[in-house]
């Protein structure tokens, strides 16, 4: 079972920088197993954040090889590091009345829920924010006692503590 | 050619400029020289701006793979980058294999792409295609230009980022309409490129290094394996002085031949797939192995799994994801080749080294390195006798050496009659022997040869090549009579894809599938005469020198000289690793192996 690493990557905020990056992955055959890009709070710079599997030597090449690229400005492992990781939900349920209270108590148990919205007639959509492993639970757990209709995942966020 | 400052050459700033004279301003503050292209129609703009101007001039050649092969051949005769421009489409398209081609040998090289105009782009216009994305994985680094007024700086980071820290090819594509004649703008250039992303390693970390030199002066059995990357960074000089502090033996790979000079007491000559039996056999049996500027390629490791098993790894690389990339290292130096190696120079003279090594270990180990030499050096098997009939390969290139004194530009395409070049002719000086190690391109020789020649043209530019390879850019003989480039062309011409043919009949039982081309070749002297040059045909080996000195003689100096030997097709290349073997595993003939 190989080793899972977050990867948060600053580069320039240019055209074209991104897909410098996804290339490289393909190219080498590395794994992306989740990926998310914003700008950060100087916005010439951007961050991705790429959860991405391997043993060490696997992490160490990655890095490397993204070290090579000309508009990347800084790389750290996450998973190496003291940092804190998030990820961010958004699922729609179909809620009937007769469940609605055991889904309720999932949710309150979880602390994962931050807001809910009704959008229709027994249709419920979901924030939730948590480690990817909470939310992994939390949708497990959803699913034995509603129907989830559909699921839209985040990626691993991460911030060095 | 006479060489003007680069900041002399143009007083541009504050003039009022279109994107395509930006370009060529740019280009010349730079100290471009030459541009090697082909227009087309998105490059129209540009080119009408070079029929305006003096300091630059434009070699047309007759396909685009051969102009970037021209500015390649250019650069590594020269270490400064070669400039290509070519059209939108095919013309980009075209290039891709010469790109591709110097970025597997980290060649500094600028492709400028012509491209459809900015509001086109994505709407599958008249010769579109993504060269951006086309040549993603093949470059250094890439640019679109939205702007005519960023035209100058983007250049001048597109020199920085191909010459610093480990050279490669870099492209800018150029919208038609960003290149408008009618759209000028006060031209500028920063005067300085700073990249906030970009800081390649140049001093490398003085423990290491330290370290390094005691590893070094501790080994009873050293050796020192040199790559292209000594000849990149200019690092020759230091090198060689390295080695003769240490008088430790030092082997070459493809790319680094030339680096230390061949015909120097201490090497042991090329390495790997093809390398000597000594070299080989040293590097499998070291103590003590200095990488430098090499990254363990699998022509040299052959099975990296049983990579050198008693030898600790001193890596010297200016890329870090080279090192360690293959097998694990002992010692990493990060940085110049020229900064570490100068610093590694000093240290052990401080060290009095003469004293500090083992000089019995050491005395054992070069009698044994002659040892091994002497039974199976690189002659061994080489059977010419006075009553052969047919010539042999290796001859043509020993013939070659001695008539130019090993002092030519060579040039090669791909295939045996590259090994036997790399065998046989000793390069003294780096930046001499230029071939295609990473890729492996046939037709590379020729348009390389021309590179060298409009580099070069008071020296000898030859090309040893084959009748496969120089078929792939024979047009190339048209820019030649335009251009009156005076290369000698040697064909080696045993009437088969001889490489090919070499594993078939090692590895597929003699299947020769599609290695010959069964009587469809062209009488070459009469092809090259077509063209307005001098054509020679040899086949008897009584007459091998006699028509390699006519090549070279003072007569035919100003013309080009296409010497077509034929020689035995039944020769192979020896030494050959044996597939999945450890480095010391070699074929040394058809019926012997170690």
């Amino acid at each position: 079972m190989s080793e899972r690493h977050t990867i948060s990557v600053l580069l320039e905020n240019e055209a074209g920088a991104l897909a410098r990056v996804t290339s490289l992955f393909a190219q080498r055959g590395y794994n992306i197993e989740s990926l998310t890009v914003a700008p950060t709070d100087d916005e010439t710079i951007s961050r991705i954040t790429i959860l991405t599997g391997g043993d060490s030597i696997k992490i160490k090449s990655i890095v490397n090889h993204l070290n090579r690229l000309i508009e990347i400005i800084e790389i750290i492992n996450l998973t190496e590091t003291k940092s804190i990781e998030r990820e961010a939900a958004l699922i729609k349920v179909a809620t009937t009345e007769d469940h609605l209270s055991e889904v309720k108590e999932i949710l309150e148990k979880s602390k994962l829920l931050s807001r809910s919205l009704k959008v229709r007639d027994k249709v419920c959509i979901m924030e939730l924010l948590g480690t990817r492993e909470e939310v992994d639970d939390l949708i497990s757990a959803l699913g034995n006692k509603t129907d989830i209709l559909e699921v839209v995942r985040s990626g691993v966020l991460g911030i060095a503590q | 050619m006479v060489q003007l400052n680069p900041m002399e050459r143009t007083h541009l700033e504050g003039t009022m400029v279109s994107g395509g004279q930006a370009l060529l301003g740019a280009l010349s503050e730079e100290g471009v020289e030459y541009l090697f292209g082909y227009p087309g129609g998105a490059t129209l703009h540009i080119y009408d701006a070079i029929f305006t101007q003096q300091l630059i001039e434009h070699i047309l050649v007759r396909h685009e793979q051969a102009a970037v092969h021209m500015a390649d051949g250019y650069s590594r005769s020269t270490g400064k980058p070669g400039v290509v421009l070519v059209t939108s489409g095919p013309g980009a398209t075209n290039a891709i294999t010469g790109i591709a081609t110097a970025y597997m040998d980290s060649i500094p090289l600028l492709v400028l792409s012509g491209q459809v105009p900015l509001e086109q782009i994505g709407t599958d216009a008249f010769q579109e295609t993504d060269m951006i994305g086309l040549s993603r994985p093949i470059v250094k680094h890439s640019f679109l230009v939205m702007t005519p007024e960023s035209i100058p700086e983007i250049v001048g980071r597109a020199f920085h980022i191909m010459t610093t820290g480990r050279p490669g090819p870099v492209l800018i594509d150029l919208p038609k309409d960003v290149t408008d004649p009618k759209i000028k703008f006060p031209y500028t250039r920063p005067k300085k490129i700073q990249l906030r992303s970009y800081k390649p390693a140049e001093k490398g970390d003085q423990d290491q290094i330290r370290q390094a030199t005691d590893l070094l002066l501790s080994a009873k059995r050293p050796i020192i394996y040199v790559g292209g990357g000594v000849i990149l960074a200019d690092a020759s000089e230091s090198l060689t002085a390295l080695a003769r502090q240490l008088n430790f033996p030092v082997t070459q790979t493809l790319m680094g031949l030339g680096a230390f000079p061949a015909t120097d007491s201490q090497n042991l000559g090329m390495l790997g797939m093809h390398g000597t039996y000594e070299a080989n056999m040293a590097m499998h049996n070291a103590d003590v192995i200095f990488a430098v500027g090499a990254r363990f390629d699998d022509r040299v490791t052959n099975d990296p799994a049983k990579f050198c098993p008693q030898a600790k790894i001193i890596h010297l690389d200016v890329d870090p994801a080279s090192v360690a990339k293959i097998v694990p290292v002992d010692i990493a130096l990060v940085g110049s080749a020229k900064s570490i190696l100068s610093d590694m120079v000093s240290m052990l003279e401080a060290k009095s080294p003469q004293e500090a090594i083992d000089q019995n270990a050491l005395s054992s180990w070069w009698k044994q390195l002659h040892d091994w030499r002497t039974r199976y050096g690189l002659n061994h098997g080489l059977k010419q006798t006075p009553e052969q009939r047919l010539i042999l390969p290796q001859q043509v290139i020993q013939s070659l050496y001695q008539v130019t004194e090993g002092k030519a530009y060579v040039a090669s395409d791909v295939g045996q009659h590259q090994m036997f070049a790399a065998q046989y002719y000793h390069f003294d000086e780096p930046r001499k022997w230029i071939n295609s190690g990473g890729l492996g391109t046939m037709g590379f020789g020729l348009p390389a040869a021309m590179g060298v020649a409009l580099a070069h043209p008071d020296a000898c530019s030859v090309v040893v090549t084959g009748e496969g390879s120089i078929q792939m850019n024979i047009q190339e003989l048209s820019t030649c009579t335009q251009y009156g480039l005076a290369i000698k062309i040697i064909n080696v011409n045993n009437q088969a894809l001889g490489m090919v043919k070499q594993w078939q009949d090692i590895n597929y039982g003699g299947r020769h599938s599609h290695s010959t081309y069964e009587g469809s070749l062209p009488d070459f002297v009469a092809l090259a005469e077509s063209y307005g040059h001098i054509g020679i045909r040899v086949s008897d080996p009584a007459e091998l020198m006699p028509a390699m000195v006519r090549t070279f003689s003072k007569e035919l100096a100003d013309k080009l000289v296409f010497l077509d030997v034929l020689v035995d097709p039944e020769e192979h290349v020896y030494p050959m690793a044996i597939k999945g073997g450890a480095i010391n595993e070699m074929y040394l003939s058809k019926t012997e192996k170690t």
